[in-house]
């Protein structure tokens, strides 16, 4: 589409802070994109030097697509483009905070590393905080912190709705915050009214003209008054109490005492209670003070034990890094040539600081009319300001009133409703189209009650209703949830203002057959399938939470029926459960848990019966629970925990991803901004905003405020503050409802449908709405849903789905064995399987076996386990290093050792081979190699080993392995070395070049030679044996995979370090042989 | 003089084959390989190549620095303890807010081994020379330092050369190694490989362009391969999430599996460990698909190390039982899992808070001494009874060694396996993998033993028995557990392990940094995302770009022109077929931005579409098939599609049983079920038992009922000492409930005191009463409706007048609201209790029903209900007749019976009378109604 003349002059506008008012529909992340385009192809900016600000992270995703997608054609020519548009600066102001951070985190006294808190956790940090923060205050001082208890009706409760003192106090500590302050101001000084009441009351007293009833009583509440003194005591409030007493029509009209009375009842009483409370219960508002900075003091430390910053704190930092560092803000202001800003309604004060710190031009995005984030903090008076200064300055505004979303109509009909409202600034909206093939475009359906006028019964069968209605009108759209008449299902949308108001819509979308995805929920912990997974969870934790394990058997896991769980009670349920589960939980710790809980789910299938939504749902919460355990692995009751606190706490968790297809989607009008559908519900109108007001409440304007308690009355007393801020809130709440409204309707393209519940009286939205459209379709009655075949299919959803799954089955593996083995492993495995089973499970092993060896470096050892060479095991520690060391002196290294010093007996046994007289043979070889290292790939293994001495001598190559140990007699172990020694022979061809002559074994104890037959039949059988008992054993379906590891009870069970121990085969060879002694 | 080679071209090009075919032709050659793993996944390639290769002859560069005789490397903890050391005797003021920073520490530990000393302003230069003099104090030394010990030596020694150094598999090379390099050059030949970019362009690849010129500055000759003779096919997709994307790649595994492929010829590239590498993990293993996953595990993370550690801990925390309940319950313990353990938990659970051992008065111990115990519960207090042991540690000074044997004991806390039949593979992995963690925590214990105490191993030297021997440190003397655990926890957390897994037949999947000496005939390349693939570098905050460029080091801007480098090496090491994908959404559900990088490939999509949309999606869902032929497969659909459809019972034998169970019930026990009847079966037929609650949640509102309650009695019997008995009651349950007194109970407290006291000054009622009425408080009753059916209860007071009439009070703490509820929902039947007292007054007490009158406790006082007239009670509830208190004893004896029959008639549905109270059932969670 063309770009039109007003978004051409706001693109190139130059000279000046560019400041673009974009109403709905104009084309702002459009104008945005040009503008970034403009400044590189028309004024050669380096794409680097913009910086560019979004509202979300989404947004900032979009733009950089966009961008990518604008500059495609040039990527070509240009690939240094490319690259710097990649990296250009496109981000959130939390983004661009985080990274300048990062790069100056010395600076900013930051950990390098810092993670930046999701809103979750920063809030469960914050409220750790706080409860830390009371608990000490009441533990130090108990009669301030009960009399400041006392002092406010506050929840008891932390889970109730209503904030209780933690949440009251961090809801103030936020406020704080974002204003910029590290600590709270002492109240504002407000004007003293007492002079003035005791001027009024002196003024009734003087006044002997009065005639009326309640002129006596007038007379004794001023007189009461005036005896009181300056300090605020029970008895002033006292003194305030008669003021409901007299009526002012019963005071004699006109008279001086009926005006100072009127003056006293309608304000200043109300002022002074005010003023007094907030004297009365000064010391607890000390306490709240110093409490807020109790919370600050605990949250920040315990952000620095995590080196974490929450968004609050990158904003903090990043300005209190640029405000002490000139040069780092000079350096960091002049490597943009451009701010470009969006949604500048939506900034806070501290952001708009930050920016300011930074700017040196400024291209700001935004409409005041679309500013519906003050409860977030948001200002939108940031954005008047900016522009109006701009206008003061002779500056141009560009104002882009060309709407080319929606239809005439619609826009008309915003129009109507909202022109004219509370903060909506007055700006028409254009329509740019008028193609639209729907009549009318707006319409209004409005559910009425079926009976009764309980007002409970009303608004619930009102509310169902309406979504029925809803619900219909659909089906009408989409008669078989195929696209029809150019709708698709996922063209439709239908906002409301919070997600509580869902639910009927929700049923009734069931009821009728159509599918559709609530996104941005904070209903993913509540829903049935996580409920389902977290009873699993719960009792893979503790079977003997019968709540959780009933919770299994009867949910689709195990699809128990009540009466086979009724039949079998609890015993009967926690053995069924272990059946099901039981093998799970030693796992547990082993395994990463969600694969643990995935195993299980699969296991059951459970998958099948989910619908799209919920397995979306399922994969979440495995995705989430596996984030958590790899940021902080803990045990699983741990794991339940947290998760039972996110959910208590209603943390917002995420929603299930939009990966919905072809849905109705259904969301809040905050998490609609931004987005357009061709159909739009704005639904449930009839919800209002929470009426509650903060009971502790702080404003840059007002100060602390609070609402206590009248010492005499014990009724609720606000403090001047307090009132004031209540003001500003409700004032603030006021506007953001209408453009809150005004951002919902003009979502919709080509059709808007509004729609609420009647209640009685109408109210907000229903009656800005009923003025604007009309008239609306009433309906009376629960629409039945039709009998299609859509709706058949969508009853049958979960069939339908899992035929859409493509059920995978285990693959079939040949082979499981090690890639690599050493060669004594195969030895040690060919003289007891069993052995080698329990040595190469560790040599952990050897310690609960309370054996601790040395660890023999002999053999290079590439992350195997056989890091010890268990052959030689009867001889302990010392003998193992022994025997490293006649080696180390036969392979000629005495000098070389880190070994203190070199027993006699070790030179000795040495020098009975060097004397032998294949010593002496060795000496004279034409080729000798000691402690030779070698790989020898053999039988789809790669084994690898140590030959400590070969020779070619007279024409015949020898092998020689030097034996420290006694076992020269050992059949068994004999055997073993035999083996060894025969793989050695055969490896040493490929190295040698020709095969080995001889192999000999030589015992230096004994000092006996033992020759070897060198057969490689045996080394394969051996080598074989070995693979095909690790393929057995890896299976994990085998359910025995000890089998393939039998034992091999005989003589050399005697030195064995598990014999009684952790062998079991002490049952086979009893009797044969007595425990080794050593 | 040797001739001194080096090898450039881009990645694919061959350059690993000619460095092997020069390592190959000269006997006596060293191959030098960055990573252990490569020199590993060399030597076996070679070996299955059937070449005779020493395996000594292919080693890493830090093992052939330990072999030319330099100083030890410095281990992660001896430089950490020497970095601690140079900032608190440095304090630099720089450094002064972060210093106590791990996230600094191991920057700056980074930074030390990276760069060389002149590169660095004065005080992190000074930190440096403070860092190298406190390692050299053990013997050890920094990478830099070493690489110029070595580089002199090479110059000097006389030792043996190889007959040829081969360097295979580096990006680039540092001045210090670029140094080392050619002094080995001037001695004997050398090989050098270097890569270059996609392009063909040495500058693409940032380092190597530099190291390049200065090698051929140095007189080496170069040899170029330059073109890529592997041309993979190229296959792109993408799945919504991260998790389908990991599970579209092992669908297509098993699909390459069944066309015959081998496993170990597949692999998974990825960019860094995080956020695939477990996903994957989780995802393979669901499918059955064997896979080798190149990264290191944390130690401390093991849960053999989180158990024995968490002992210590708990130990210096005086034993704190939450934290003891946390080790006990972790299956390794030997108990976690068993049902002694699940019964320890729920006794202990009660028990909280608490601290110290051993541990009194703890139920199921103290059962057990005289029934027979069972192995676990012997075991369970074998480990209490060692914990408690571990107590006379607190009190002991020992030298750091003998710290470290003494905590090295503690693997006897981990029961000893079991070794019988039927042991599961995942079990043995299982022990596998505690013995290698245990071997691994030795280790550290050494370690730290070595630097604070006197002992000599562990300090740096990787190689027993090459390099001098180090020295150690002056023995810190006798120290505390406390002080020791300090530094054992530092040196823990620095500690990684792998788990020893040397199967063949499994899909690889490793970083790109590790995948560079790796061919492999089918390669997926995940996670193709903007900032995951290419990631985002910016500049280090303690050397800033300029420094880097000073000191030799790549600059954020280099780094950033290596993603693509990166990218290209990781798209050629397949040989047949290269698949790259992305996921659409990010965690949070938001839309992500594919790779650019994709656009860079040759691709046989049509290009005009955009990026994004050139992948191909993913639509297939795909599930491992449950190994078991599952009930829930089918029942499933039907469960969750309808939720409300639990059917009911119709067993005869199970109706009998829900007959006589039920024969007594309550009014409560009624309304329970009129509210729900599965809330009522599975209160009250299952008797479900929940978890305990923990001690923050024990004040909820049935409790702080029960103290309103106990207080109004009691002042029944003391009536002048007023708001004193509740403050007595309150305290007495706070106490017996364990609830942590903290400022949370005390607003609970006062709140309740205040409800309290507004009832005592309330006098609507009292005042009600003339002279000759009497009170009963807390009385019980049962009545018999029917033969079958009997109803008890207890009335909280019963005012009786002169003349047997009966005026029933019943208390609730709730608020007025609540009140005026319950008087309204009378007449729908879903309330029975004004009812059934008004029976029991006249059936049980024989008294003449006056009236019922409930009495809300919460904010103000609510009085509610019927009675006849009576002087005094003008203001308060309904005034009504006598006929009228039948008809309401009447109806709810109906009710009661029409309950018992459903009940006995098998009628357990989930079926809500008021759905917004299913906000507080118990059973909320279980009975699959959709609450918000
Ligand atoms: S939550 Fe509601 S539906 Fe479920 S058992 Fe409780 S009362 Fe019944």
């Amino acid at each position: 589409m063309q770009l039109t003349q007003a978004q051409i002059d706001a693109i190139t506008r130059s000279g000046q802070d560019v400041c673009v008012i974009a109403g709905p529909g104009s084309g702002k992340t459009r104008v945005l994109i040009e503008r970034f385009a403009w400044l590189v192809e028309e004024r050669n900016i380096d794409p680097s030097r913009i910086l560019a600000i979004t509202f979300t992270e989404k947004a900032a995703t979009e733009i950089k697509e966009r961008l990518i997608r604008r500059f495609a054609e040039r990527f070509e020519r240009d690939p240094v483009l490319r690259e710097s548009i990649e990296r250009a600066w496109v981000s959130t102001i939390h983004g661009f905070c985080a990274r300048l951070l990062r790069e100056n985190a010395i600076a900013a006294g930051l950990s390098p590393d810092f993670t930046v808190l999701d809103q979750p956790a920063a809030e469960s940090m914050a409220r750790e905080a706080a409860e830390n923060a009371l608990d000490q205050m009441f533990s130090e001082r108990p009669g301030d912190m009960r009399g400041l208890l006392e002092s406010l009706d506050l929840s008891t409760d932390d889970y109730a709705r209503k904030p209780d003192l933690a949440k009251s106090l961090l809801d103030v500590y936020e406020s704080m915050r974002v204003a910029g302050l590290r600590e709270l101001p002492v109240a504002r000084v407000v004007d003293d009214i007492w002079p003035r009441a005791r001027e009024l009351a002196s003024a009734i007293l003087a006044d002997g003209t009065a005639r009326g009833k309640d002129v006596p009583l007038l007379r004794e509440f001023a007189s009461r008054l005036l005896a009181l003194g300056d300090e605020v005591t029970l008895e002033h409030f006292e003194a305030l109490s008669p003021v409901k007493w007299f009526h002012l029509g019963r005071i004699g009209n006109g008279t001086r005492a009926h005006a100072a009375a009127k003056e006293l009842k309608e304000e200043v009483v109300r002022l002074l209670q005010q003023q007094w409370v907030a004297i009365w219960h000064a010391g607890s508002a000390r306490l709240l003070r110093e409490a807020i900075s109790r919370i600050d003091a605990l949250y920040r430390e315990a952000k620095r034990r995590e080196a974490a910053i929450d968004f609050a704190g990158l904003e903090e930092e990043t300005i209190r890094l640029l405000e002490s560092d000139t040069d780092l803000r000079q350096r960091t202001a002049s490597r943009f040539d451009q701010i470009l800003m969006d949604e500048l309604q939506d900034t806070n004060a501290l952001q708009w600081r930050l920016v300011g710190l930074i700017r040196r031009t400024l291209f700001a995005v935004g409409d005041i009319n679309q500013s519906i984030y003050g409860f977030r903090h948001a200002e939108p008076a940031v954005f008047a300001k900016y522009r109006d200064s701009l206008m003061e300055a002779g500056a141009r505004v560009d104002d882009l009133r060309e709407n080319h979303r929606s239809l005439p109509e619609i826009l008309g009909a915003v129009s109507r409703a909202l022109d004219g409202q509370k903060g909506i600034e007055p700006r028409p909206l254009i329509a740019s189209r008028s193609d639209g093939n729907f009549a009318p475009a707006v319409e209004l359906l409005v559910g009425r009650g079926e009976e009764g006028n309980e007002i409970d019964q009303e608004k619930l069968d009102a509310e169902d209703v309406e979504a029925s209605m809803v619900a219909a009108r659909i089906r009408e759209f989409c008669p078989d949830n195929r696209d029809s008449g150019g709708v698709a299902l996922k063209d439709i949308a239908i906002l409301v203002r919070a997600l509580g108001a869902t639910k009927p819509f929700e049923r009734a979308l069931d009821r009728f057959g159509v599918p559709f995805l609530v996104s941005g929920g904070r209903t993913f912990l509540e829903a049935r399938e996580i409920r389902d997974v977290m009873a699993l969870l719960a009792a893979l934790v503790n079977p003997l939470d019968e709540i959780a394990v009933v919770g299994v058997l009867r949910s689709p896991l195990v699809g128990m029926s009540d009466e086979e769980t009724f039949r079998m009670g609890r015993d009967g349920w926690r053995a069924e459960f272990e059946r099901w589960f039981g093998k799970l939980r030693p796992m547990a710790g082993f395994v990463a848990p969600d694969l643990l809980l995935a195993s299980a789910l699969d296991e059951c299938g459970y998958a099948a019966g989910l619908t799209d939504r919920a397995r979306a749902n399922v994969e979440k919460f495995l995705a989430h629970i596996r984030r958590e355990h790899r940021r902080q692995p803990s045990p699983l009751a741990e794991l339940l925990d947290s998760l039972e606190a996110l959910r208590a706490t209603q943390s917002e968790a995420e929603a299930a991803p939009p990966e919905a297809g072809n849905v109705v989607r259904v969301m809040t009008i905050h998490a609609a901004k931004g987005l357009e559908f061709p159909i739009v519900f704005v639904s449930a109108l009839h919800r209002g905003i929470d009426q509650s007001k903060p009971a502790i409440a702080f404003s840059t304007r007002a100060g602390l405020g609070a609402k206590w308690r009248n010492p005499f009355t014990g009724a609720g007393q606000a403090d001047r503050a307090h009132k004031k801020i209540v003001e500003e809130i409700k004032e603030r709440e006021a506007a953001e409802e209408n453009r809150l409204l005004y951002v919902a309707m003009t979502r919709a393209e080509d059709h808007l449908i509004l729609s609420y519940a009647e209640k009685k009286r109408a109210s907000g939205w229903p009656k800005l709405v009923n003025t604007a459209i009309g008239p609306p379709r009433i309906g009376d009655r629960v629409m039945p849903a039709p009998n299609t075949a859509a709706h058949a299919a969508h009853a049958a959803h979960g069939a339908i789905l899992a035929g859409s799954v493509q059920w995978l089955d285990p693959p079939a593996i040949a082979s499981r064995h090690d890639a690599a083995a050493a060669v004594t492993s195969i030895a040690l495995f060919h003289a007891c399987p069993r052995k080698y089973l329990l040595s190469s499970i560790g040599s952990g092993m050897q310690h609960w076996a309370d054996r601790d060896l040395e660890k023999n470096a002999r053999e290079d050892d590439c992350g195997g386990f056989e890091k010890r060479d268990n052959l030689t095991d009867d001889q302990g520690d010392a003998g193992i290093a022994f025997g490293s060391e006649v080696h180390r002196i036969l392979a000629g290294e005495e000098g070389a050792t880190d070994q203190v010093h070199t027993t006699e007996l070790a030179v000795e046994l040495a020098s009975r081979f060097t004397g032998s007289e294949l010593g002496q043979r060795a000496a004279r070889a034409t080729r000798v190699e000691r402690e030779f290292d070698f790989l020898f790939y053999f039988e789809d293994v790669v084994l690898r080993g140590q030959i400590d001495l070969w020779f070619e001598e007279g024409g015949e190559l020898i092998v020689v392995d030097y034996k420290t140990d006694r076992v020269s007699d050992d059949r068994e172990s004999s055997e073993a070395y035999a083996l060894q020694l025969q793989i050695y022979a055969l490896s040493l061809e490929r190295y040698a070049g020709r095969a080995a002559d001889r192999a000999v074994l030589y015992y230096l104890r004994p000092d006996k030679m033992i020759d070897v037959p060198i057969d490689p039949g045996a080394a394969r059988a051996a080598v074989l044996a070995f693979l095909n008992a690790q393929d057995a054993a890896g299976d994990p379906l085998n359910p025995d995979p000890m089998n393939s590891y039998p034992m091999k009870p005989g003589e050399q069970c005697r030195r064995c370090a598990f014999f009684g121990n952790l062998c079991v085969g002490t049952a086979a060879v009893e009797g044969t042989v007595d425990r080794a002694t050593g | 003089m040797a001739e001194s080679l080096l090898i450039t071209g881009p990645p694919g090009s061959g350059k690993s084959r000619a460095a092997l075919d020069h390592f190959h032709s000269k006997s006596g050659s060293l191959l030098v390989t960055p990573t252990a793993t490569m020199a590993e996944h060399i030597r076996h390639q070679l070996a299955r190549a059937l070449s005779p290769v020493r395996p000594s002859r292919i080693i890493t560069l830090a093992a052939f620095l330990n072999r030319t005789g330099a100083p030890a490397a410095a281990s992660k903890p001896a430089l950490h303890l020497a970095i601690e050391e140079a900032l608190d005797r440095l304090r630099p003021a720089r450094f002064q807010a972060v210093a106590e920073y791990s996230g600094f520490r191991n920057a700056l530990a980074s930074l030390m081994e990276e760069v060389e000393r002149d590169a660095l302003a004065p005080d992190l230069a000074r930190l440096y020379d403070e860092v190298e003099q406190g390692l050299a104090r053990r013997g050890a030394a920094l990478r830099n330092v070493r690489l110029r010990a070595a580089a002199q030596l090479a110059r000097q020694l006389p030792g043996e050369l190889p007959a040829q150094i081969v360097f295979d598999g580096f990006f680039s090379f540092s001045n210090a190694e670029l140094n080392l390099i050619e002094s080995l050059a001037a001695r004997t030949g050398i090989v050098v490989t270097l890569p270059e970019g996609p392009g063909g362009n040495a500058s693409d690849w940032p380092g190597a362009a530099a190291a390049r010129s200065r090698l051929l500055r140095a007189g080496f000759r170069e040899f170029r391969c330059a073109s890529v003779f592997r041309t993979p096919e190229l296959e792109a997709f993408c799945a919504p999430t991260l998790e389908q994307e990991t599970e579209e790649i092992a669908r297509r595994i098993l699909e390459e599996a069944a066309r015959g492929r081998p496993f170990h010829e597949m692999g998974i590239v990825l960019r860094t460990r995080d956020p695939y590498a477990p996903a994957l993990k989780t995802t393979l293993a669901r499918f059955g698909i064997p896979a080798r996953l190149y990264f290191a595990e944390s130690l401390s993370a093991h849960p053999a190390i989180a158990f024995l550690a968490g002992a210590v801990r708990a130990l210096l925390d005086g034993w704190d039982h939450g934290e003891l309940l946390r080790l006990v319950r972790m299956p390794v313990s030997g108990v976690g899992a068993t049902p002694d353990g699940d019964r320890f938990d729920f006794d202990l659970r009660q028990l909280l808070p608490g601290r110290g051992l051993p541990l009194r008065g703890l139920v199921s111990r103290e059962a057990s001494e005289n029934s027979a115990k069972s192995s676990t519960d012997a075991l369970l207090g074998s480990l209490l009874d060692s914990f408690a042991a571990m107590n006379a540690w607190m009190r002991d000074r020992l030298e750091p060694a003998e710290w470290a044997a003494r905590i090295r004991t503690l693997r006897a806390l981990i029961p000893q396996p079991a070794i019988a039949g039927n042991i599961s593979s995942q079990t043995l992995n299982a022990w596998t993998s505690s013995a290698r963690a245990l071997d691994a925590l030795d280790e550290v214990l050494e370690e730290t033993a070595a630097l604070f105490g006197g002992t000599k191993a562990g300090l740096g030297g990787t190689q027993a028995g090459i390099g001098p021997a180090p020295v150690s440190l002056k023995s810190a003397g006798r120290i505390t557990l406390t002080d020791f655990w300090r530094h054992f926890e530092a040196a823990l957390e620095l500690k990684e392990m792998r788990i020893p897994d040397h199967r063949r037949e499994v899909v690889h999947v490793f970083d790109v940094f590790e995948a560079r000496q790796w061919e492999l005939p089918v390669v997926f390349v995940c996670g193709m995302n903007e900032r995951h693939f290419p990631q985002y570098h910016r500049e280090d905050p303690l050397l800033n770009d300029a420094a880097r460029r000073r000191a030799g080091l790549k600059t954020s801007a280099e780094l950033q022109r290596e993603e693509r480098s990166l990218f290209h090496l990781a798209t050629t090491r397949a040989t047949a077929k290269t698949m790259v994908s992305y996921a659409r959404f990010d965690e949070k559900g938001d839309a992500t931005l594919p790779s650019f990088f994709l656009a860079a490939l040759p691709s046989s999509f049509p290009d005009d579409m955009p990026v994004s949309k050139r992948a191909a999606l993913c639509e297939i869902r795909v599930r491992p098939r449950p190994a078991r032929n599952v009930p829930g497969l089918i029942k499933g659909l039907i469960n969750v599609m309808s939720v409300r459809s639990s059917r009911p019972i119709r067993d005869p034998e199970l109706l009998e049983r829900l007959a006589t169970g039920h024969r007594t019930l309550s009014p409560s026990a009624i309304e329970r079920f009129l509210q729900c009847p599965f809330q009522f079966f599975a209160d009250r037929s299952l008797r479900l038992r929940p978890r305990p609650a923990a001690p923050r949640d024990r004040l909820d509102m049935l409790v702080q009922g029960s103290i309103i309650h106990a207080a109004i009695a009691a002042l029944e019997e003391m009536p002048l000492l007023g708001a004193a008995v509740f403050d007595h009651e309150f305290a007495a349950e706070i106490a017996k409930l364990r609830i942590p007194a903290g400022y949370r109970a005390e607003a609970v407290r006062l709140e309740m005191l205040r409800n309290f006291t507004t009832f005592l000054a309330d006098r609507s009622v009292s005042h009600g009463f003339k002279l000759g009425w009497s009170a009963r408080v807390e009385e019980k009753f049962r009545i018999a409706l029917t033969p079958e059916l009997s109803v008890r209860g207890r009335i909280d007071r019963l005012e009786v007048g002169p003349n047997g009439e009966a005026l029933v009070i019943d208390y609730k703490y709730s608020a007025a609201k609540t009140i005026r509820d319950r008087v309204k929902d009378q007449d729908k039947g879903e309330v029975v209790q004004a009812g059934l007292y008004l029976l029991a007054a006249v059936k049980e007490f024989g008294l003449t029903p006056a009236g019922m009158l409930y009495c809300g406790l919460k904010k103000e006082v609510e009085w509610g209900g019927w009675h006849v007239p009576l002087a005094g009670f003008e203001k308060i509830g309904e005034c009504c007749t006598r006929d009228r208190l039948d008809e309401l004893t009447e109806a709810a004896a109906a009710t009661a019976v029409t309950v018992f029959e459903s009940i006995a008639s098998g009628e357990i549905g989930v079926r809500p009378a008021d759905e917004s109270k299913c906000a507080w059932c118990d059973y909320r969670d279980i009975c699959r109604i959709d609450t918000q």
